[in-house]
């Protein structure tokens, strides 16, 4: 079994649409425990969330990157 | 060289069964190598073209001994010898230091036998969501 430390009012995201959130506990953390199949994605929700925050921020610029590129490849040689 | 030495690599469809955090409906993907810009690598959606992200091998970067993908994590896409996978890094542009940045923490695995992939998150919180690629390339 997976295990996860978390706090009251935190939540755990489960694969694209599930969330599993600590409602109360009276030390303020409360462990979880999460049995699922191994390919069912498992993460704490703030950094599921970063990681979402980064990729849409990856998206791609066409019009800059020829030149951002070209830097590492001629500093390469 | 790309792709497990195949010099002649031009293009490969991956799909990715959970999509990616941030675009989770989208799952067939592929990735383009950039012969005028080797050894970097574009992912994008085939569903929506827009999704479209610069990626590189982890092996090019300095960084590398430090990703380290657990067992659990690589048997999420069958595989059983971490040298059976593809593991590459998302990039984007640091627009403060004009710099491309590499999140480390948060790689693209890939069994290329089978052509599935997944975007892991690493444990180890100590990796950079921002490691920057300034110092230049493996």
């Amino acid at each position: 079994m997976l295990v996860l430390t978390r706090k009251s009012g935190e939540s755990i995201r489960i694969g694209n649409n599930i969330i599993i959130t600590v409602l109360e506990s009276p030390s303020g953390q409360t462990k979880i425990g999460v049995k699922a199949p191994l390919d069912i994605p498992i993460h704490r929700e703030e950094v599921y969330n970063r990681i979402q925050q980064e990729n849409k921020s990856a998206l791609l610029v066409h019009d800059e990157m020829s030149n951002m590129l070209a830097k590492y490849v001629r500093g390469k040689s | 060289m790309l792709f497990g030495g195949d010099e002649h690599f031009q293009e490969v469809k991956i799909e990715f069964p959970f999509g990616l955090p941030g675009f989770e409906v989208f799952t067939h993907f592929k990735i383009s190598a950039l012969h005028d810009y080797e050894p970097f690598c574009v992912l994008q959606s085939e569903e929506e073209p827009a999704i479209s992200m610069l990626i590189i091998e982890v092996k090019f970067l300095a960084i590398q001994d430090k990703i380290v993908i657990p067992d659990k994590e690589l048997r999420k896409v069958n595989i059983h010898d971490e040298k059976d996978a593809l593991v590459f890094l998302i990039l984007k542009v640091n627009h403060k230091s004009h710099e491309l940045t590499a999140n480390t923490r948060a790689p693209l695995v890939i069994n290329l036998e089978t052509k599935k992939g997944f975007q892991a998150i690493l444990e180890d919180a100590t990796l950079p969501l921002e490691y920057s690629l300034a110092k230049g390339l493996n």
